[in-house]
C-alpha cells in the first residue's frame, strides 16, 4: 500500500545528536530519545566529562516519574534494587507556617467528593462546626506515610486504596548510571572529554560542532545541552538570558551531606524550614540525602553549615558539598538546533521534588516536537511557550510555600512574608481565601488537591465555602466523613510497614 | 453587606438557555432549601427549531438522572455520528466530520502523522477511512454498544440532533417538578440596590416585583439584565465572522437514516438540515448586510428544502461575547453571554458548561467579585476555543464569487488561530495546552476534513517500517468496515430503543 519511505521523504531527518553532559538530565535525555530514535539512522553521543562532578546526591521524585520509566519499558523493581531506592507517599513540610506547626502534601485526593461538591468545602464546614479532625486524616498516603506504612496503590477505583499515587526516593548518580547501560545497549555512543570550543554556522549560528580538550571533534545537527547551570551551549555560545527569581525564591545556595540509613525508612520527603532557608531529608536504601537550602544574603555557609549537621539524624558520611545557583529560568530554551534540558534550562529548588519532573517535561515536549533539519519556527516558538509557562507554574507553587507564613523569628521570613508576589499566584490566593476554589489550568502539574493541600497545610483557610454542602444535613456529613476517616485508618494500618515491603520486594543487591 | 447564603435565584427568560439552567440548579440545589424561580418574559419566541450537541452535551442530561431512551424519545431525537459538509470546501461535494478518533496512535506519534506520510508518498489516503463513526455514518447505522468480537476497535461517539421546543419543554417539566416556580410576564423594568448597582427585583407588567439574591440572564441575545441593565458591552466578533441570521423550519422529510448534521455551502452562507424524528428541520445562516430575509427564505425554497408555504423561524445573534459574563450578582448563559456560529454544535454545549462551572463557583450574596473574574476568565476562553475551531471552516479557500464567501474567508483571524494554524500547517503538531472543547486528535480531524493539509509530518514516524505500518493500518480500516456493515441500522436502532 505504502511505497518505500526513501523514494519520498520530503524533508531531511537529523542524522546527528550530541547531548552535551552526563548526570541526571543527559542520562535521561539520551535513553528516551534512543527509545524513540533509530541510532543505526541518527547517531546520538553523549559527551560527558569525569573531571566535571554532577549535581545528584539523593534525588525525590514525584509520581509523574511513572510515565517517563513506562516510557522506557522499565521494570520497577529492578530500577528500585539498582539504584537503592525507596517508595515516597508524600513530603512533610515542618515548620513552615509557625514553628512547631507540620503539615504534608501527600500524593493522593482527601476524602470523597459528595454530591459534585469537592471534599475540602466539607471539612471547612465541619471546621466551622468546631469539629478538630484534621485534613491528614482523609488522606490515605498521609496517614500511612506517618504510620512508616506502604503498598501499591489498588487500580479498582471503589477501593480506597485507589486514591493515592507513589514515588521514589533514589540515588541520581546511580540513576544515571543505570540509564547510561540502557541507553548504551541501545546505541548511544558516550564520550569522555572536557569541552573547550564550540563552533558555529557562520550564516545563521547553529552549532555544529563541540571541541574537545584532547583536540577530538564532535559535530551535530541538534545538540541537547546538559551542562547544568552553566549553559555551556545555550548561554556561553547562544546567550540565550536568563529570567533570575530571587526576588520571589531568596534562596541560593544549598549544602548537601549524606548521612546514615534512617532505620525505619520513612516514606516521605522532608523538608524543614530553618531561619534562612529549609533542610531536605530523603531517605535511600543504603543512606539518608540531606542538604540545606539557604539564602546566601541572609546567611553565611559555616552557619548554614552548622544548621544542617545540627539536624541531621543518625552519622554523617562526608563533608557537605557546596552548591550555587540562582533560581529562575532561561529565557529562551530552544534556540537554533540546541535545546536546554536539566539545570541549564532553568533552576527551581526542590521543595516540590519537580527537578526531575521539569527534565522529564521538556525531554517529552522535545519528542513531540521533535525537529528535522530545516527547523521549523512555528514548533520552536510552541515548545519555548510551553516550556516557559510549566517553569512558571511550578515557581508559583513553591513561592506559595515562603509567602504563606507568618513566621517572623528571622528577616528572612520577614522578607518572604511581606514580599510582592506573581500576579497570578496572587490572584490564585485570593480566589482561595475567598471562596475556596484552587485555580489551576487543566494542563498543570499541580492540580486542585495539591493545591488545597498546600493552601490548607500553610494555613490559607477560605472565608467561605461552597454553599451546596448544606444541601446534605448534618447528621449525613458527619456521618459520611466519621465513616472515610476510618476506612482510611484501617486500610492504612493493614498495609506493611515500608522497610519490610522494601526489604522482601526490592531490595538493594 | 455581610455575605449570607444565597436562598433565591431569579432566572430570567423561559427558553432553553432559562430551563437548562433551572434545571441544572434545582438538581444541583437539591435539599438545600434554595428558591429556583423563571420568569419567563416570552423573550425566546424566535429561537431555532432544533439542537445538535457534542457527544459531551448527554453527561448533562445524565447529571440530571435521565435516562436516554427518555431524552430521545421526548426530544424526537436522531443519533449523530458527525457533521457532513457538502461543497464546503468547494472541490468536495461530500466530506464527513466524524466524532471521535481516527486510526491509533504510533507509540506516541499522533496517527493524522501517518496519514500525512502516506499522502506525501503520494497515496490517495482516505482520512476517514480509520474512523469507525465515519463507516456508520456512510451507512447510515449505529449501535450503542461497541461492535461485537472486534477487540480493539473503538465504540461509535455520537451526539444528538433534537427538537429544540420539545427539548426546553422536557426541561421545563423536569424543572417544575424539581420544585422550580414560574411566572409568565413580561418584565417592565429592574431595581438595582444603589450602593453597588447590585440587581434587586424585576418589576412585572402587572406591578408585582420579583426579587432575588441571584439573577441569571437567559433572556436571549437582548441580554436584558446584563447587556440593558448592567450595561456590559459585547465582543464582537462580526468582522471575522459575519453571520448574524439563523433560519429554521420543519419540513416533512423523513431523514431517519442521515447520522449526521449536513451543512452545505451555499451562495451566500450556508444550509442546514438537522434528522428528526419522521422530520428534518431546514436552516439557513447568513449575514444580514448581504442577504435579507427574505431572499434567505427563497434560497431555501429554492434549494428544495421547503414548501413555499412554510414560514421558518428568523433567530437572529451575533457572534461574540460579552467582556463579563458575570457581573456583581447577575450571571448570563445562553445566547445572553454570547454566541459562536452554530456550525458544529449548537447552543447547549457551552450553555451546560456555563451552568456547570457556575454551579462549582455557586457564590453567597457577597458575590466575590475575584470569582466572578475566574468565571469570567474561564469562560472567556471557552469562547475563544470554540471560535478558532469554527474559523477552521471559514479558512477554506474559496473561490465563490460571493460578497459573503470573500468577507468571510478573507476576515483577521484572531492570534490564537493563527498560531495553532501555523503550527499545524508547517508542522503537523498541535497546541494542546489550553482547556480545549475538543482533544487535539478532533482539532486535526477537523484541519484534515478542511483539506488544510500539513506540509511534514513528525520525522520520528520515518523510524517506522512503512510497508508494515501501511499493512496494520489498512488491515484496520477492512476490520472498521466489516464492523460497520455488521452494524444495526439507525432507524431499527431508533425503533428498538423507543420500543416500536
Amino acid at each position: 500500500m505504502i511505497r518505500p519511505q526513501c523514494l519520498t521523504m520530503s524533508r531531511q531527518n537529523i542524522k546527528s545528536i550530541v547531548i552535551v553532559g552526563g548526570g541526571t538530565a543527559g542520562w535521561m535525555t539520551a535513553a528516551a530519545l534512543a527509545r524513540v530514535i533509530d541510532t543505526r539512522q541518527t547517531s546520538i553521543e553523549l559527551v560527558e566529562s569525569s573531571e566535571i562532578g554532577t549535581v545528584g546526591v539523593g534525588e525525590a521524585t514525584i509520581p509523574a516519574i511513572h510515565d517517563f520509566n513506562r516510557r522506557l519499558g522499565i521494570d520497577e523493581v529492578e530500577f528500585m534494587r539498582r539504584t537503592n531506592a525507596t517508595f515516597k507517599l508524600g513530603i512533610e513540610f515542618v515548620d513552615w507556617h509557625h514553628k512547631g506547626d507540620e503539615y504534608m502534601h501527600p500524593f493522593g485526593s482527601y476524602g470523597q467528593d459528595l454530591n459534585g461538591v469537592a471534599f475540602h468545602h466539607y471539612w471547612l464546614r465541619q471546621r466551622q462546626q468546631l469539629d478538630t479532625t484534621p485534613f491528614a486524616a482523609y488522606s490515605l498516603p498521609h496517614v500511612a506515610a506517618k504510620l512508616g506504612r506502604f503498598d501499591y496503590p489498588d487500580k479498582d477505583s471503589r477501593s480506597v486504596k485507589s486514591t493515592f499515587a507513589y514515588a521514589f526516593h533514589f540515588d541520581a548518580s546511580l540513576y544515571a548510571g543505570y540509564l547510561r547501560s540502557y541507553s548504551e545497549k541501545l546505541g548511544v555512543r558516550r564520550t569522555e572529554g572536557r569541552i573547550v570550543d564550540v563552533r558555529q554556522r557562520a550564516d545563521d549560528g547553529f552549532i555544529e560542532s563541540v571541541l574537545l580538550a584532547d583536540g577530538g571533534r564532535i559535530d551535530g545537527q541538534l545538540f541537547i545541552d546538559c551542562s547544568g547551570f552553566r549553559g555551556l551551549l545555550i548561554e556561553d555560545t547562544l546567550h540565550a538570558g536568563y529570567e533570575d527569581w530571587r526576588h520571589w525564591l531568596p534562596c541560593d545556595r544549598a549544602l548537601a551531606v549524606p548521612g546514615s540509613r534512617l532505620p525505619d525508612l520513612p516514606p516521605y520527603t522532608r523538608a524543614t524550614a530553618h531561619s534562612a532557608g529549609w533542610q531536605w531529608r530523603i531517605p535511600l536504601q543504603h543512606r539518608t540525602g540531606n542538604g540545606h537550602v539557604f539564602s546566601s544574603q541572609y546567611m553565611d555557609e559555616d552557619e548554614a553549615a552548622a544548621i544542617l549537621l545540627d539536624n541531621v539524624a543518625g552519622e554523617v558520611l562526608a563533608e557537605p558539598r557546596l552548591l550555587r545557583f540562582t533560581p529562575g529560568k532561561r529565557k529562551t530554551m530552544w534556540s537554533r538546533n540546541c535545546i536546554a534540558i536539566g539545570l541549564s534550562g532553568g533552576f527551581l529548588e526542590p521543595l516540590e521534588s519537580t527537578s526531575i519532573y521539569l527534565i522529564q517535561a521538556a525531554i517529552m515536549k522535545l519528542i513531540e516536537f521533535f525537529p528535522a533539519q530545516a527547523f521549523s519556527r512555528p514548533e520552536i516558538d510552541e515548545f519555548n511557550r510551553q516550556m516557559s509557562t510549566k517553569f512558571d507554574e511550578v515557581r508559583d507553587f513553591i513561592i506559595l510555600h515562603y509567602k504563606a507564613t507568618e513566621r517572623d523569628d528571622s528577616p528572612f521570613w520577614n522578607y518572604c512574608r511581606s514580599m510582592p508576589i506573581p500576579e497570578e499566584l496572587e490572584r490564585r490566593m485570593q480566589l482561595f481565601r475567598a471562596r475556596g476554589i484552587a485555580s489551576h489550568r487543566s494542563s498543570e502539574l499541580f492540580i486542585e488537591t495539591n493545591w488545597v493541600s498546600v493552601y490548607l497545610g500553610q494555613h490559607v483557610i477560605p472565608a467561605a465555602s461552597d454553599p451546596r454542602v448544606d444541601c446534605l444535613n448534618a447528621a449525613t456529613i458527619r456521618q459520611r466523613l466519621g465513616d472515610m476517616t476510618a476506612h482510611i485508618r484501617k486500610a492504612a494500618e493493614a498495609m506493611p510497614t515500608h522497610a519490610g515491603f522494601i526489604d522482601r520486594r526490592c531490595a538493594a543487591r | 453587606m455581610p455575605a449570607l447564603p444565597i436562598r433565591k435565584i431569579v432566572i430570567l427568560g423561559g427558553g432553553l438557555a432559562g430551563w437548562t439552567a433551572a434545571a441544572g440548579m434545582s438538581n444541583s440545589l437539591r435539599g438545600s432549601g434554595v428558591s429556583v424561580i423563571v420568569v419567563d418574559a416570552s423573550t425566546s419566541a424566535d429561537e431555532p427549531l432544533a439542537e445538535y450537541t457534542l457527544p459531551a452535551t448527554l453527561k448533562f442530561f445524565e447529571y440530571l438522572g435521565m435516562r436516554e431512551a427518555d431524552l430521545v424519545r421526548e426530544t424526537s431525537a436522531t443519533y449523530r455520528l458527525g457533521t457532513e459538509f457538502r461543497g464546503w470546501p468547494l472541490h468536495a461535494p461530500r466530506r464527513l466530520r466524524p466524532f471521535g478518533a481516527h486510526g491509533a496512535n504510533i507509540g506516541f506519534i499522533p496517527f493524522h502523522h501517518f496519514a500525512v506520510r502516506a499522502r506525501q508518498a503520494g497515496e490517495s489516503i482516505d482520512f476517514n477511512a480509520f474512523s469507525m463513526n465515519a463507516a456508520a455514518a456512510r451507512r447510515g447505522r449505529f449501535a450503542h454498544a461497541p461492535p461485537q468480537s472486534r477487540g480493539s476497535l473503538p465504540g461509535l461517539e455520537y451526539g444528538l440532533c433534537m427538537d429544540r421546543p420539545q427539548c426546553t419543554r422536557l426541561l421545563r417539566r423536569y424543572a417544575l417538578a424539581a420544585g422550580v416556580a414560574e411566572i409568565c410576564s413580561p418584565v417592565d423594568g429592574v431595581y438595582r440596590r444603589n450602593d453597588d448597582g447590585f440587581v434587586e427585583s424585576l418589576l412585572l407588567s402587572d406591578g408585582n416585583s420579583i426579587d432575588g439574591e441571584l439573577f441569571i440572564d437567559c433572556s436571549g441575545p437582548q441580554a436584558l439584565l446584563i447587556g440593558e441593565t448592567l450595561e456590559i458591552g459585547f465582543v464582537d466578533w462580526s468582522a471575522s465572522l459575519p453571520c448574524n441570521r439563523m433560519l429554521t423550519v420543519t419540513t416533512g422529510v423523513d431523514a431517519s437514516l442521515a447520522t449526521v448534521l449536513r451543512c452545505t455551502a451555499a451562495a451566500d452562507g450556508w444550509m442546514l438540515e438537522i434528522p428528526l424524528q419522521q422530520r428534518t428541520v431546514a436552516g439557513m445562516l447568513f449575514a444580514a448586510r448581504n442577504l435579507n430575509e427574505e431572499t434567505a427564505i427563497a434560497r431555501l425554497v429554492t434549494a428544495g428544502r421547503l414548501d413555499a408555504s412554510l414560514r421558518p423561524i428568523v433567530t437572529r445573534f451575533r457572534n461574540g461575547h460579552r467582556v463579563r459574563f458575570w457581573d456583581r450578582n447577575c450571571i448570563a448563559l445562553g445566547s445572553a453571554a454570547g454566541s459562536v456560529e452554530p456550525l458544529i454544535f449548537s447552543e447547549l454545549h457551552l450553555l451546560q458548561n456555563g451552568i456547570s462551572r457556575l454551579m462549582r463557583m455557586f457564590p453567597d450574596t457577597a458575590c466575590d467579585a475575584r470569582v466572578a473574574e475566574e468565571f469570567n476568565s474561564e469562560t472567556r476562553d471557552e469562547f475563544e476555543n470554540a471560535r478558532d475551531y469554527l474559523m477552521i471552516n471559514y479558512s477554506v479557500p474559496a473561490s465563490r464569487d460571493s460578497a459573503f464567501w470573500r468577507s468571510a474567508c478573507n476576515a483577521p483571524r484572531s492570534a490564537s488561530f493563527r498560531r495553532k494554524h501555523e503550527l499545524f500547517r508547517s508542522s503537523g503538531r498541535l497546541v494542546s495546552r489550553e482547556n480545549e472543547l475538543f482533544s487535539t486528535a478532533e482539532w486535526a480531524a477537523a484541519w484534515i476534513s478542511a483539506d488544510l493539509w500539513p506540509q511534514a509530518y513528525d520525522p520520528l514516524l520515518d523510524r517506522m517500517d512503512a510497508a508494515q505500518l501501511g499493512e496494520h493500518f489498512s488491515r484496520m480500516s477492512a476490520a472498521i468496515d466489516a464492523a460497520a456493515t455488521n452494524l444495526p441500522t439507525h432507524d431499527a436502532c431508533l425503533s428498538n430503543l423507543l420500543g416500536e
